[in-house]
């Protein structure tokens, strides 16, 4: 990426944050190493769908895109419209669909999606009430594939905080499993990723 | 006696035979690491909390089969077996007899195999077993040869479901070693996703390899 498309893409970033701190969980976009590490849940063989949810200016999209084959599907829901115009027009070959990941069945029969092999979320999960967790965790489960996996980026700042904890509860109960990855130190905030496999209430 | 006191007693009693049963692990422990020091690549056995992430690998629902390589004195064999449903099998491969005995005698739930990991195949064909859901290891890897930890690799890989996972653990410290670095280069060339995750509550803290989707394919019959 050209240093100037890296200068719009924290532009983007920097007036979306401000004009809605509500929505934006993160204080920089995330870097590189983030995108390395949680890109390599993502099969690098056949043809996987992968699916970001709040990919904000797409820092993951990037190094997702270099890892998966030609023929796959990368999708990315994105509830910002600020976002979804920056993202239509810097990534071109990303599918970015405008709406809120609490419907992500809706909007993946929409866009002819069955089931999906990689969820990778950069919601903030951790400003969202325990109920609204659970609720877009049970959706995210209804979309996998059996075999799929379902990847977030958490912050070790917040691994304290109330709403860190009752989030990664309610990981359990919806994952068999759920494995903290090795923190990611080159981040600001320093990252936690989980990667989550087979749904235990599938609800299909 | 009251149901108070008999309440306490039987949490006394299992206090006591846990804590026997934990004696009788180390002891077993500490004796085959005198007598076979290179086959032992511990220190200390591992802690609950290791077992506890090695652990998420382990299907709960289904008839999964998961195979321990070294499992030792079984001291992550629990953590697994808790999560196990009913029709699933559960083997350890143990080169050592003593702790192969120890296994048998202290965990009976398990299918001990007192054998070699690079004869992995052969010796779960020999039990029936075909396919594996997980394959936990925790052979000292840092004392086997390259030739060795490929073999090793190899037979795991053809036995493992194609969505199964494999785990290796490691000393932190020892990760960032050339040995440990050409180890982590062979599950990088081994698996198309190689995830670590550390467990800090251990003397001295964990990594974990977590791997999955072998690269070569394996032709299935």
């Amino acid at each position: 990426m050209s240093i100037a498309a890296k200068l719009r893409e924290y532009r983007t970033f920097a007036t979306r944050a401000l004009r809605e701190p509500a929505t934006f969980g993160a204080v920089l976009p995330t870097s590189r190493y983030v995108a390395e590490a949680v890109a390599e849940v993502v099969p690098s063989t056949g043809t996987p769908t992968v699916l970001e949810l709040g990919p904000g200016t797409g820092p993951l999209s990037d190094a997702l895109r270099a890892r998966i084959p030609d023929g796959s599907r990368h999708l990315a829901v994105e509830i910002d419209r600020g976002m979804v115009d920056y993202l239509r027009r810097a990534k071109p070959w990303l599918e970015v669909v405008e709406g809120d990941a609490a419907h992500l069945r809706t909007l993946l029969d929409e866009a002819g999606v069955r089931s999906v092999d990689a969820v990778i979320s950069s919601l903030p999960w951790t400003l969202l009430p325990p109920g609204e967790q659970r609720a877009l965790l049970d959706e995210i489960a209804r979309v996998l594939d059996p075999n799929g996996v379902f990847t977030t980026v958490t912050y070790l700042t917040t691994l304290w905080r109330v709403r860190t904890r009752e989030f990664v509860g309610a990981l359990d109960e919806v994952f068999d499993e759920v494995l903290p990855r090795s923190a990611v130190w080159r981040n600001v905030p320093p990252a936690r990723v989980y990667a989550c496999r087979r749904p235990l209430t599938p609800a299909r | 006696m009251t149901a108070h006191q008999d309440h306490r007693d039987s949490r006394l009693g299992r206090t006591v035979r846990d804590a026997v049963g934990k004696f009788d692990e180390y002891r077993t422990f500490l004796t085959s690491a005198v007598h076979n020091p290179r086959m032992m690549g511990a220190a200390t056995p591992t802690s609950p909390a290791v077992a506890a992430v090695v652990s998420q690998v382990v299907p709960t629902t289904g008839e999964p089969v998961v195979v321990e390589l070294g499992p030792g004195t079984g001291s992550l064999s629990d953590g697994i077996h808790r999560r196990l449903p009913p029709g699933a099998r559960h083997l350890g491969v143990e080169l050592g007899a003593e702790l192969a005995t120890h296994l048998r005698r202290n965990k009976p739930w398990l299918e001990v195999v007192n054998g070699d990991a690079g004869e992995l195949t052969a010796l779960l064909a020999d039990r029936g077993v075909e396919r594996v859901d997980a394959v936990i290891s925790s052979i000292p890897w840092s004392l086997i040869d390259d030739a060795g930890q490929r073999r090793i690799l190899d037979q795991a890989v053809e036995v493992l479901v194609p969505h199964g996972a494999f785990t290796a653990l490691t000393y932190l410290p020892a990760s960032r070693s050339v040995g440990g670095k050409r180890f982590r280069e062979l599950l990088g060339g081994t698996f198309d996703e190689v995830l670590t995750s550390v467990t800090w509550l251990n003397a001295p803290p964990i990594l974990h390899y977590i791997c999955r989707r072998p690269l070569r394919p394996q032709e299935k019959p």
